[in-house]
């Protein structure tokens, strides 16, 4: 079963976005970037979706850190975004994300959604791309 | 009341149960659980957000940002809209507007909490 890490400061979201997942994936919850930061490092998920504006250390910055780590800068990083501004999407792209999901979402769309990027991440990787 | 009347009272009072029921998996228990967490933080981030508005903080926009997206999935539009006005003016740091309607967005929050109270109560 793949892993998946979902980081989001709240909890109504977190909830939402474990029930769109648990039933395929294991999910593994974090309510900051610090908290997601650590549980990355005791062990590398196959995907993260990462809420984008949290107190403390806000998504933008975990997806650097992610970036500069040689353990997590293959994990693809899927942007969790209330914002529908084209910027802020250009800007997730360019930080390395995968993907974005607006929030609120649909579950069953946002769990078609993370399945087509893994397996499209799983396709990269038989052809040796990654 | 049954979970059909449940439902025609809060369109009665301006909520989008359509909206609400499809982000919640269009199950009428998992409505219910998502609006058991916004009532349960109620009370907590409601002193936070006063508490930040003063201090003029970031923490003041993330709190109406995340108040924003769980009123809309829950279909609370009106809330929402005035969340999202909320955190445009922190964001421009236009602490006048914040102040001069945190009490409007302090109400309709707690208008929105007293309706789904009677959404989730046993009677």
């Amino acid at each position: 079963m793949k892993k998946i890490v979902i980081v989001d400061d709240e909890m109504m979201n977190l909830v939402l976005e474990e029930h769109a997942l648990a039933d395929e994936y294991q999910v593994i919850c974090a309510t900051s970037g610090e908290e997601a930061l650590k549980a990355m490092n005791r062990e590398v998920p196959d995907l993260v979706l990462l809420d984008i504006e949290m107190p403390g250390m806000d998504g933008k910055t975990v997806a650097r850190i992610m970036k500069e780590d040689d353990r997590l800068k293959e994990v693809p990083i899927v942007f969790l975004t209330a914002d529908s501004d084209p910027d802020t999407q250009i800007e997730c792209l360019k930080l390395g994300a995968e993907d974005f999901v607006i929030k609120p979402f649909v579950p069953i769309l946002m769990k078609k959604r993370i399945g087509r990027i893994l397996e499209y991440i799983d396709l990269r990787k038989d052809k040796g791309i990654i | 009341m049954k979970d059909k009347e449940r439902l025609e009272y809060l369109k009665q009072h301006e909520i989008n149960t359509d909206a609400g029921m499809k982000y919640a998996d269009d199950s009428m228990e998992f409505y219910k659980q998502l609006i058991h967490i916004f009532l349960e933080e109620f009370t907590i981030k409601k002193r936070t957000a006063e508490a930040e508005a003063k201090k003029k903080s970031r923490e003041y926009t993330i709190l109406v940002h995340g108040l924003k997206n769980n009123a809309k999935a829950l279909g609370a539009d009106k809330l929402s809209e005035i969340a999202y006005e909320h955190e445009k003016a922190s964001k421009r740091e236009d602490f006048g507007y914040i102040e001069e309607n945190l009490i409007s967005l302090l109400s309709s929050w707690e208008e929105t909490v007293n309706v789904f109270k009677v959404f989730v109560s046993e009677k």
